[in-house]
């Protein structure tokens, strides 16, 4: 029995192979491909995918958060009846400054996970469908490239693709919130200090602190976590643009110092 | 070739290098400047108090600006502004050697063909009225009072986006602003984040 099922996993890849397109334009300075951790899927049970953008050599691109400039990349699905994405995930993004102006976005190649979740009647072959438009900027000049994505499923025992790998580890390596450790936000003039409470403070020390929520913390400024009198916070500039900072939510991630893996940190005031 | 990694560790390298000014403050003298236009003329921001003046950041290159220009966004603000006696001086502050800078003939070449109502083109490529503005973007959008007040700063509109069907949905701040300057009335919102390619200074 189990035997078959093997054999019917690797005849499905032969006959219904998995159809992720490549989409460049050479005019984008990007290219954007969606990887597929498998090559088929199962009512009700979700599709770890990922989408691959490769930035040109010498180009970048934008975080969700892209600092004083750019654009954040947009991604629109259009997906089988029934069928819902999760939300995009972006992973930690380079702080980067030209001429004094700092944004926050990635060269080279990036994985940015998604998942997508048939509905428990889901059968058949299904198209995934995804338009992407981004921003891109080498030292000189900025330009707006856009592909669309492909990716054909189909039904039947989920098999793993030769992406699974490469895709389980860029969803490792993603901002995980923390049950363990708050975050605590204190306005005072024209400076915020952030203070992260919760156990093994250590491994917060020296660790970057990226805001994904816009216009809250000046990009100016170099945002590290450092432990003083047993306290771990930072201190620098609010953002220029930042209104009704009482009510300011934000939204940060963690990553580097001690910390194993990237850590997302939220304040609200309705906490 | 520079490998890419290699070139971001010298982009950051040079934050201290260039670091541009603080964004103009709201209700302060905007700062000075006098300097010569694409077409040779004298523009000095002294020099034209008792008029309104609109300072717009460029850079026909940048696909925020192709958004404004391609639609005629951009255009119909400046020729129903400088109807009303607005000064609107374009500033392009790309240095020499970015991809963005133009020598004064291709400058108005181009703003021509884009039908650009603009009083001044000005080619700012040391970056010196730039900088003293804190302009960061392309679009960025400043407005002067009569009295050579600033009184706005920021966003050309509410919609941070390359898509010029965003437009029509967008609140256009600076033509808030400029009714509210031209009306004698303060202006409600006075400073936005910009939007845009960054400046390449």
């Amino acid at each position: 029995m189990k035997q078959s099922i093997i054999l019917a996993a690797s005849v499905s890849t032969v006959f219904f192979p998995m159809h992720a397109q490549t989409a460049k334009t050479p005019e984008g300075h990007a290219s954007v491909t969606l990887l597929t951790s498998t090559s088929s899927y199962q009512p009700s049970t979700a599709v770890q995918a990922a989408l691959q953008m490769t930035y040109d050599d010498g180009w970048h691109g934008y975080w969700v958060n892209p600092g004083e400039t750019g654009m954040k990349t947009e991604i629109t699905w259009k997906l089988p009846s029934g069928w819902t994405a999760t939300e995009a995930e972006f992973p930690i993004p380079e702080r980067y400054s030209q001429s004094g102006i700092h944004s926050y976005g990635y060269h080279g190649t990036i994985l940015i996970p998604v998942s997508f979740i048939p509905p428990n009647d889901a059968k058949g072959e299904v198209t995934i469908e995804g338009e992407i438009a981004w921003l891109a900027c080498d030292e000189k000049q900025c330009v707006a490239g856009n592909a669309t994505v492909k990716l054909t499923l189909s039904a039947g025992l989920p098999a793993a693709t030769k992406d699974a790998p490469t895709i389980r580890k860029a969803v490792d390596s993603l901002p995980q919130a923390s049950a363990h450790h708050s975050l605590l936000r204190k306005i005072e003039g024209k400076n915020v200090t952030l203070t992260v409470t919760g156990p093994q403070l250590e491994n917060f020390d020296g660790a970057e602190i990226l805001p994904v929520t816009e216009q809250a913390l000046a990009p100016s400024h170099d945002w590290k976590f450092s432990i003083k009198d047993g306290v771990c916070s930072a201190t620098g500039p609010i953002n220029e643009y930042a209104e009704e900072a009482d009510e300011m939510s934000l939204v940060v991630v963690v990553h580097g110092g001690k910390l194993a893996k990237p850590v997302l940190l939220r304040w609200s005031k309705k906490m | 070739m520079i490998p890419a990694k290699n070139m971001f560790i010298a982009m950051v390298s040079t934050i201290s290098a260039s670091l541009i000014a603080h964004a103009a403050d709201i209700g302060q003298p905007a700062p000075d400047f006098s300097t010569k236009d694409a077409k040779g003329a004298e523009v000095s921001l002294a020099k034209l108090k008792g008029k309104v003046v609109v300072l717009e950041w460029v850079n026909h290159g940048c696909p925020f600006v192709v958004k404004h220009y391609g639609s005629q966004n951009m255009q119909k603000l400046q020729e129903s502004y400088t109807s009303k006696g607005v000064v609107w001086i374009t500033i392009n502050s790309g240095s020499k050697t970015s991809g963005s800078f133009t020598d004064d003939a291709t400058f108005i070449k181009m703003s021509e063909e884009k039908g650009s109502k603009a009083t001044h083109l000005v080619a700012d490529e040391t970056g010196v009225i730039g900088k003293s503005y804190g302009a960061k973007t392309t679009p960025h959008m400043i407005v002067i009072t009569a009295e050579g007040v600033l009184a706005y700063n920021g966003a050309i509109d509410s919609k941070k986006s390359t898509n010029a069907a965003d437009i029509a949905g967008a609140e256009n701040y600076v033509a808030k602003a400029l009714d509210e300057v031209l009306a004698g009335k303060p202006v409600t919102t006075s400073k936005t984040e910009p939007y845009g390619c960054g400046v390449k200074y």
